[in-house]
């Protein structure tokens, strides 16, 4: 399949490729591993120190030892404080449910989109490819406002729906691009064939596409999931109630004005990252192949 | 590609030809009807309200009385000295950004692009900060960049500090010198992943043996990379670049967390003042005005820098 392309070239180019002999590193070699030692370092650092202050109690924080990768008595009661004095297990819950539903509806919407886009060469076909394009790159500023205004008239502010709404527009772009790119790697000889046995065409896409692209939709359902979870402005902007605050919004608001809570935010970010990096160590070669389809082919 | 089509026959009326491919692609009009219905009340009608809201007064807090005053809040924003100000440090926030995040995703897909040990294991590892929500990344820089976080006890340690330049307890986002610099960095360590895996996706499709040729040449690998590398992946670079432009133009989260725009707006962009006007103080009219010509920048940029993707792929 011209979709798994890259990766089985990976893959195999990895497989063919003859290991370097152990005791005859190249000089070359050698630059690219401490380069690499560098990058990798760059990137875990500050990832480190979060989870290492994480496990800090208060007061070495407060004794300025934040400014070390060392715990001298590391503790876990930043994660207790999270659930125990914030609603830390509503922020939770709002950003899993509103990351759900947006993961099932923004794909179902865009499996219909992605499909015609990818099977039918119907007049206007380059034109709506360019309208989902470019609503993908419309400042999100020059929205917000006037949405804000139709969610205050339509008494939308503070509830759910303001989120889902927003998301799934968001996420709907890109989620057709993707699923473009898999349904047009299926060959379109075996939905002929469902056609010429008596199926329709709806008929041939629900009985032979849909299951056939189930890994490219659930992709794209974990790609529009990972979008919601780590939105922030919008639900910053839509929501004033404590209850309805997103992950995001909820630890942006356990900053205090004057101290830092230093501990308790460690703890958050940590809490919030993991399920993230989880579902993208999942998806990580079907997203760059959705990226690199949406944004080069169009 | 379209299942069942039809042997290509004579048009004889244009119109009605049109009509019979409509009316034979029914089902993809179809199909697109509830995305475009999302898009067009979530995306469009907005845009295109917030364009008609740039003419009128109107203050979020009086709702009822907005009078239209043409062109004069325009006028106004051009005229006020922060909107200068502002518009050279979007550009400063976008361009640094860019560049710092065009640079280090370079050198993070060739090296990714070796024949390395673990190299499923790196490029794992290079993709992190791309799941670490922006807001949170935020955050974390925020206190890595405090005067008592991290970044300080480093440079303490390696005796940066005695130049001079910034003091041992230097507060980098409460500076005006180095606040922009520091949401630089945060934007950089979040953003470079993205370069990364298009510029090593492009690299995955350049023949093996063109790399082949050039070292039976004897061409060095710098070489090969000036000579073979780069020319490659050219229509990739550029339209990822301009995908980073676009995106970090727009994008308010990081500054809205780190700095909201101070100290002294020397971290005020154009994006974040529209936000400030609209939701800090409730004026929705000149918010709407400075959309508007956030809008029309993008699309300057947007288009020119098409016809340079288009002319460099024709030259290919």
């Amino acid at each position: 399949m011209a979709l798994m392309d890259v990766q089985s070239r990976t893959r195999s180019g990895s497989a063919v490729a003859v290991r370097p002999p152990r005791l005859h590193v190249s000089r070359q070699h050698l630059l690219t591993y401490l380069l690499l030692a560098l990058l990798v370092a760059v990137v875990i650092v500050p990832f480190l120190w979060m989870l290492v202050g994480s496990f800090r109690p208060t007061y070495e924080h407060m004794q300025r030892q934040g400014s070390s990768l060392w715990i001298e008595n590391p503790t876990t009661e930043n994660y207790v404080r999270l659930f125990a004095e914030y609603d830390f297990a509503r922020y939770f819950l709002n950003s899993t449910f509103v990351a759900l539903v947006t993961a099932v509806f923004a794909t179902s919407i865009s499996a219909f989109a992605g499909y015609s886009l990818a099977r039918f060469r119907f007049p206007g076909r380059g034109l709506a490819g360019f309208l989902i394009l470019t609503t993908q790159m419309l400042p999100s500023v020059a929205i917000i406002i006037p949405l804000f205004l139709w969610f205050k008239q339509f008494m939308l502010i503070d509830t759910y729906w303001a989120l889902l709404i927003a998301y799934n527009a968001f996420a709907i772009p890109f989620c057709t691009w993707m699923l473009r790119g898999f349904f047009s790697s299926i060959p379109p000889e075996l939905e002929e064939a469902a056609q010429v046995d008596g199926a329709s065409q709806f008929g041939a896409f629900l009985k032979i596409v849909l299951p056939l692209s189930a890994p490219g939709l659930l992709a794209t359902a974990i790609f529009s999931f990972i979008l919601a979870w780590q939105e922030f402005l919008f639900a910053v902007t839509f929501t004033s109630r404590a209850d309805l605050r997103t992950l995001t919004v909820g630890i942006a608001s356990m900053r205090g004005k004057d101290v830092i809570d230093w501990g308790l935010l460690n703890a958050g970010v940590v809490v919030t990252t993991i399920p993230l990096a989880i579902l993208f160590v999942l998806v990580q070669r079907y997203l760059v192949q959705g990226l690199t389809a949406g944004a080069i082919k169009g | 590609m379209t299942a069942a089509q039809p042997p290509k026959r004579q048009h004889r009326q244009p119109l009605q030809s049109f009509w019979r491919e409509v009316s034979r692609n029914r089902l993809a009009y179809v199909f697109l009807v509830p995305a475009f219905v999302m898009l067009a009340f979530v995306n469009l009608l907005p845009m295109v309200q917030g364009a008609a809201m740039s003419f009128q007064l109107f203050n979020l807090f009086r709702p009822g009385n907005r009078p239209f005053v043409g062109l004069e809040q325009y006028q106004d924003l051009v005229r006020d000295p922060l909107f200068a100000k502002a518009f050279v440090n979007t550009w400063y926030y976008t361009l640094g950004s860019v560049t710092c995040q065009f640079i280090l995703g370079l050198v993070a897909a060739v090296l990714l692009n070796q024949r390395i040990r673990f190299q499923g294991i790196f490029r794992g590892i290079v993709l992190i900060p791309w799941v670490v929500p922006g807001s949170l990344a935020a955050m974390m820089f925020g206190l890595l960049f405090t005067s008592a976080g991290l970044v300080n006890s480093v440079l303490n340690a390696i005796g940066f500090s005695q130049l001079g330049i910034v003091g041992p307890d230097h507060a980098w986002l409460s500076d005006t010198r180095t606040a922009m610099p520091t949401i630089i960095i945060t934007n950089m360590w979040k953003g470079f992943p993205f370069f990364a895996v298009m510029f090593l996706a492009a690299m995955q499709t350049i023949p093996a043996d063109l790399y082949e040729a050039a070292r039976i040449d004897g061409a060095s690998p710098v070489r090969s990379f000036f000579d073979i590398t780069l020319p490659s992946i050219r229509p990739t670079l550029l339209i990822t670049t301009l995908l980073g432009i676009l995106w970090t133009f727009n994008s308010i989260d990081l500054i809205y967390i780190l700095t909201s725009g101070g100290p002294f707006y020397a971290t005020l962009t154009l994006p974040m003042w529209a936000y400030q006007q609209a939701f800090g103080r409730g004026y929705i009219g000149v918010a709407s005005a400075l959309a508007v010509i956030i809008l029309g920048l993008m699309a300057v940029v947007a288009t020119v820098y098409l016809i340079v993707y288009r002319r460099t792929v024709q030259q290919q």
